[in-house]
């Protein structure tokens, strides 16, 4: 039996009084796009950081491939947070550099033709670029990685929908078979297409765990009908 | 990896600080010109009257505001390297710095190294424009004023025949102890701009700050007591070379002694500030582990 990619026992995450993730169990296997799914605040992102290493659980440990948060579980996560993070004087081509220095899984090459697609100028500053397209020098380094495990902290927000699919069809496209891609957004339509399982997320408790199929075979929904029916106002 | 770290440490310092000295040194020839200038006009005895006594003044002036500049440029040094530190770590770019595949040992041991590597170089570059300011400006009559090396050079080497090789050992602990409060500076402000933004929501750098001067005050304390203990048994060696009758003895003993006198106190206060600065990394290391919370 192949271990679990990112595993969640008993994972809880208080900040102050506040649980932003309360006694989460779970397990994610290799080889699928999933889903995370909740309204905001639900601790979609707090789980994130929690399997990328940027905060330590309160209770409860989080495994990414057998490894607890660290150097190695850093070389097997490709993570995009949900801001710009590339320094800022740096040019797209620095930042390339950079990837390449300090992953060994990144693929220079693909970077570059990724980057030639999307007509961004490899030699502009970062901090010339607007902000849609920071996010896609972005994603196009995170998905340049051959990572184990792809943290995606809402990777489609802030482009146009040209792009957007541009994008989804950029993760499917780099997705292999033992990688397991976690996207984390609110646009659920715009993914509900791509994804294999899904995570209700509310109050920092996992709500659900399915596969898309099922959800469709037993229910006969999508999981933008389902998420709308779970997170009623 | 920490070569890797230090490098795109180093980078992100020099592209800022490179400028500034290369611009201190270009400040420091035009200041000296000018002063030359005016000590020139002086001696020439020429009226200071109408156009000459105006271009004194704007000279005069802008000699003043290039020695500014200098000042300053030193403390940008010290600027930038804690602006950089706080923005890769407790910023948007701390994302990317706390996701790399690197140890967070690795990450302060670089943001040390390339912190004190600059302040060595700012230190170098502070020379150089002494120094410019040494042979250009102290001339009256020449261009190139070398007098004063001469007279430095003299008394090196009378210092030389006179204790001989026997200078090198402090001169060696000199520089050691530099370097290590040198390292201790630094680490002080790196754990109060951790505390402060750990601490505050909003007013990280304001409370950066606050707890510069609160560390400052438990290492004061700490530190008095230790010098009570330890310190002062140690000083108290120096009052034994009262009655020594140094007339009849030659500069080499007189050297030995006061040199082994002073070494106790040396080390002590060496590995008390190694301590420091140790007790520093650790707790700069413990709270980037575990306690930091980016927003």
């Amino acid at each position: 039996m192949s271990e679990a990619t990112l595993e969640c026992r008993g994972l809880s995450k208080y900040y102050g009084l506040n649980a932003a993730l309360h006694n989460v169990n779970i397990s994610l296997p290799e080889g699928k796009i999933i889903g995370l799914l909740g309204p905001n605040g639900s601790g979609k992102t707090t789980l994130i950081k929690l399997a990328s290493g940027l905060l330590t659980p309160t209770e409860g440990e989080i495994l990414v491939c057998g490894c607890k948060p660290g150097i190695e579980s850093k070389a097997l996560v490709s993570y995009l947070p949900e801001r710009t993070y590339l320094p800022d004087w740096m040019t797209v081509l620095d930042c390339l550099k950079l990837f390449q220095d300090f992953y060994a899984d990144f693929d220079y090459e693909r970077a570059v033709s990724m980057l030639q697609r999307l007509q961004v100028p490899a030699h502009a500053r970062m901090k010339t670029l607007s902000k849609g397209t920071r996010e896609k020098v972005q994603l196009v380094l995170v998905m340049s990685r051959r990572a184990r495990l792809y943290l995606l902290d809402e990777p489609i927000g802030g482009v146009d929908p040209a792009a957007r699919d541009y994008i989804l069809g950029t993760i499917l496209r780099n997705y292999c078979e033992e990688s397991t891609v976690l996207i984390s957004t609110h646009l659920i339509a715009d993914v509900e297409k791509i994804l294999d399982e899904f995570i209700f997320i509310q109050n920092g408790q996992v709500v659900s765990y399915a596969s898309t199929d099922s959800l469709r075979e037993d229910l006969g929904k999508s999981i933008d009908e389902y998420f709308r029916e779970v997170f009623r106002c | 990896m920490l070569g890797k770290l230090i490098k795109y440490d180093f980078r992100s310092l020099s592209r800022i600080l490179f400028p500034t000295q290369i611009a201190m040194l270009g400040a420091t020839i035009i200041a000296t010109l000018g002063f030359l200038f005016n000590v020139r006009i002086d001696l020439s005895g020429a009226s200071m009257n109408g156009g000459i006594g105006l271009l004194r003044i704007i000279i005069g002036f802008l000699s003043g505001i290039m020695v500014l500049g200098i000042i300053a440029a030193s403390f940008l040094v010290a600027f930038i390297i804690f602006q950089r530190f706080y923005k890769s770590l407790m910023s948007d770019e701390g994302y990317l710095t706390f996701t790399l595949p690197v140890t967070t040992t690795d990450i302060l041991w670089s943001k040390l190294i390339t912190a004190m590597l600059w302040t060595i170089i700012s230190g170098v570059v502070i020379f150089i424009c002494i120094n410019i300011f040494l042979v250009l400006g102290t001339s009256r009559r020449v261009v190139f004023n070398f007098e004063i090396y001469r007279e430095i050079s003299r008394f090196i080497h009378e210092a030389f025949q006179t204790i001989g090789g026997k200078l090198t050992v402090p001169m060696i602990e000199f520089v050691l102890l530099s370097l290590v409060s040198l390292a201790y500076s630094i680490l002080h402000v790196y754990l109060a701009l951790i505390i402060g933004g750990i601490v505050s929501q909003k007013h990280k750098v304001l409370a950066g700050i606050g707890f510069y001067f609160a560390i400052s005050m438990i290492v004061g304390t700490i530190s008095s007591v230790v010098q009570y203990f330890i310190g002062e048994p140690l000083l108290s060696r120096f009052n034994a070379l009262e009655g020594v009758p140094f007339d009849s003895r030659t500069p080499i003993e007189i050297y030995d002694i006061i040199f082994s006198a002073s070494q106790p106190y040396y080390w002590f206060m060496l590995i008390f500030m190694l301590a420091l600065s140790a007790a520093f990394f650790i707790l700069c290391h413990y709270l980037l582990k575990n306690k930091l919370n980016l927003e």
